[in-house]
């Protein structure tokens, strides 16, 4: 256990699953192939168990010279992302349209990035695992090249994203500058974290990270990739990056920045306030179902990023619990989405899933599921979800933030109950969607689906996940 | 004292073809003007005594990526006029943009500048051994995980770009050497007997 090359086994299994589907890949010439399924859901399955095994067993140990580090929070993170990445691949890659293996292999890459973004424990491996995760964000975006949508919004993605990082790098130059050093233990210096340069410093990552995270002011991507890219691929960036996103917030400034957490929590704060209430009301205005779902990122974004401006542990642990239910919530209604498309026609307004119960009654009510979660109706998981941020945010005396959560929660209600209106009760004159899961997705969908209206009544297994994964600091405290 | 003068002569020179770089209407000279900065920026880097990292910034951004920029320039021919208009409208605003940036910074430097005190780092005597050497055994001994990462994120750019840029065609007509080297004459070719015409 103390190799430091046992310790990145997921990792090189991964890199070695890249290369393998590289080379498999290269000698197929048919068109519709598996490859990337199966190399992707072996791949992510092993790596899932090994994280686990990980998980329960870990030592806390930094290896490669301090760039890396294997603790709880990043083989728990690991493990989430491996095991939402297999649900994805079998619930999107076994539909014949979406076998093109670069697609996979780009995914695989993104679940790299995340991987060492969750481990990283100085600020060039953590900028590398963010450009390795970026990159390969921006191909998927862009793999729809017939569409002129989805070229447009890759394109922007890609400048906006890439001054982003510049930004970003700007910020961390000055970090090295201050400290002459960019480990995360040595950058907890009290005497130079208080000055105003460190606080511009940290202002300009903060610009990166909610770039990264699509956080208000830097979240005109997020509606724009969510329409242009396809199903499958949007589904993958609603869900996946976020992870790593989380990953980068929370080792830079809960790990890094720690000392000056009276600084980062207003800022963190006032970009999760602005996130919480243009992204929920630019929502209601929109007809495209995907620019809605994309705006609600925007939305839940901002509620993760209040529980996250707390600036203690047990708001890092609502954070994630409830980033990890969005992910639940955002692929159940992204595979919903996926599974009643066609290669010739997907989904993308609201009339097109007018009167959708009459031809798909189950994956209507999956969506149904995930609407009334993401507003925050009861027996789901969403509404245990708003409430431990809630209820983070009252403990700390952060009453007036928590009311206008709630009162922007009821806001939302609109557009997410219009969702279930058009589905139940409208009529529709389009041809009806033509759109078949096989047995695979159907399987998966229900799952998420179930998983969605089970652990909402049945919830301590995810948040007893997320204790565990913060436990060391737990013990700290 | 004469390491001040080329210092500041070499500095000024580089803000003024940066300067340049965007104020030039057309895009060959602004790439031409951005390789001027380039060099001078390796010359400051000399001064520094890093002369590897000078080096290779010359080759690297000069001898690839800026021959590349003007081979896809020349290759364009970007439309020069409609550049200029959408220029003009946004200049303002980005001026204005740019410099309440740096009013802020200059500012926050002028305030307290203290901790900006370059000499307050610990910056280590370079040993006596050469820059390349120096950095050859940074790389692979402390950094090699880093330097791994960035291989993976190259091999990243160049699937991107592949798979962005390659259309597999139908009804193209390829060699499959296998084939035509396994090719029976007796099937390929058909002797025929021809009566003699009487």
């Amino acid at each position: 256990m103390n190799n430091e090359l046992t310790l990145i086994t997921p990792e090189l299994i991964i890199a070695s699953a890249i290369c393998l589907l590289i080379l498999v890949n290269s000698f197929l010439t048919t068109e519709k192939r598996y490859t990337g399924l199966i190399i992707g859901s072996i791949t992510m399955a092993t790596c899932a168990l090994i994280s686990l095994i990980f998980l329960i067993e870990t030592t806390n140990s930094s290896i490669f010279n301090n760039h890396y580090k294997i603790d709880h929070f990043s083989t728990g993170l690991k493990f989430t992302t491996y095991l939402i990445a297999l649900f994805i691949f079998i619930g999107t890659k076994t539909n014949k349209e979406n076998t093109k293996s670069e697609l996979v292999l780009l995914e695989i890459f993104a679940i790299l990035g995340v991987s060492i973004l969750a481990s990283s424990n100085n600020l060039l491996t953590l900028y590398l695992g963010l450009e390795t995760l970026t990159l390969s964000m921006y191909g998927l975006v862009a793999s729809k090249r017939s569409s002129e949508i989805a070229t447009e919004s890759a394109m922007k993605f890609f400048i906006l994203g890439a001054i982003a990082s510049a930004i970003f790098l700007y910020g961390v130059s000055f970090v090295y500058g201050l400290h002459g050093t960019l480990f995360f233990e040595e950058l907890n210096n009290a005497t130079i974290n208080n000055t105003i340069e460190m606080q511009l410093a940290l202002a300009f990552i903060i610009c990166g990270i909610a770039f990264k995270l699509g956080a208000v002011p830097f979240h005109s991507w997020v509606p724009d990739t969510y329409q242009g890219a396809s199903t499958s691929s949007a589904l993958f960036i609603s869900t996946i990056p976020k992870l790593g996103a989380f990953a980068l917030i929370y080792r830079l400034l809960y790990e890094a920045f720690i000392a000056n957490a009276e600084f980062w929590s207003l800022l963190i704060l006032l970009l999760g306030l602005l996130s919480l209430i243009l992204g929920n009301v630019i929502a209601i205005a929109q007809d495209n179902l995907r620019r809605i779902l994309g705006y609600s990122a925007v939305g839940h974004i901002g509620f993760i990023l209040i529980g996250l401006s707390i600036g203690s542990i047990d708001g890092a642990i609502a954070a994630l619990a409830y980033l990890v239910i969005y992910i639940l919530m955002t692929a159940a209604a992204f595979m919903s989405i996926e599974v009643i498309s066609t290669e010739k026609r997907a989904v993308v307004t609201l009339a097109d899933i007018k009167d959708l119960n009459s031809t798909h009654p189950w994956i209507s009510l999956i969506m149904l599921f995930s609407m009334f979660s993401m507003v925050g109706i009861p027996p789901f998981i969403g509404f245990y979800a708003k409430w431990i941020i809630l209820s983070e945010l009252i403990n700390s005396d952060m009453l007036s933030i928590a009311l206008i959560g709630i009162i922007v929660s009821v806001i939302a209600a609109f557009y997410y109950l219009r969702i279930v209106w058009y589905m139940y009760f409208e009529k529709n004159e389009l041809p009806i969607m033509k759109g078949s899961p096989n047995i695979f997705q159907k399987t998966s969908i229900s799952l998420v689906g179930l998983s969605i209206l089970l652990l909402g009544i049945y919830p301590s297994p995810i948040i007893n996940f997320c204790r565990s994964i913060f436990s060391p600091f737990l013990l700290i405290d | 004292m004469i390491k001040e003068i080329i210092f500041y002569t070499f500095s000024s020179v580089l803000i003024c073809s940066s300067l340049a770089v965007i104020l030039f209407r057309n895009p060959v000279y602004s790439a031409v003007s951005l390789i001027l900065s380039f060099i001078t920026s390796g010359f400051l880097w000399l001064l520094l005594q890093a002369e590897f990292l000078a080096i290779v910034l010359i080759l690297v951004y000069v001898g690839a990526v800026m021959v590349l920029f003007l081979f896809v320039i020349m290759m364009l021919n970007i439309n020069n006029e409609r550049d200029k208009s959408s220029f003009n409208s946004l200049a303002p605003f980005a001026l204005f943009i740019g410099l309440i940036i740096a009013a802020e910074l200059i500012t926050l430097i002028w305030i307290n500048s203290s901790q900006f005190n370059i000499n307050s780092l610990s910056i280590q005597e370079p040993d006596q051994v050469s820059n390349t050497l120096a950095l050859g055994k940074e790389l692979f001994t402390n950094y090699i995980l880093s330097f791994e990462i960035a291989g993976f994120i190259l091999l990243l750019a160049i699937i991107i770009s592949i798979s962005l840029t390659l259309r597999t065609r139908k009804n193209v007509k390829t060699q499959i050497a296998s084939e035509q080297i396994s090719v029976d004459p007796s099937t390929r070719i058909k002797l025929v007997d021809l009566k003699e015409r009487e």
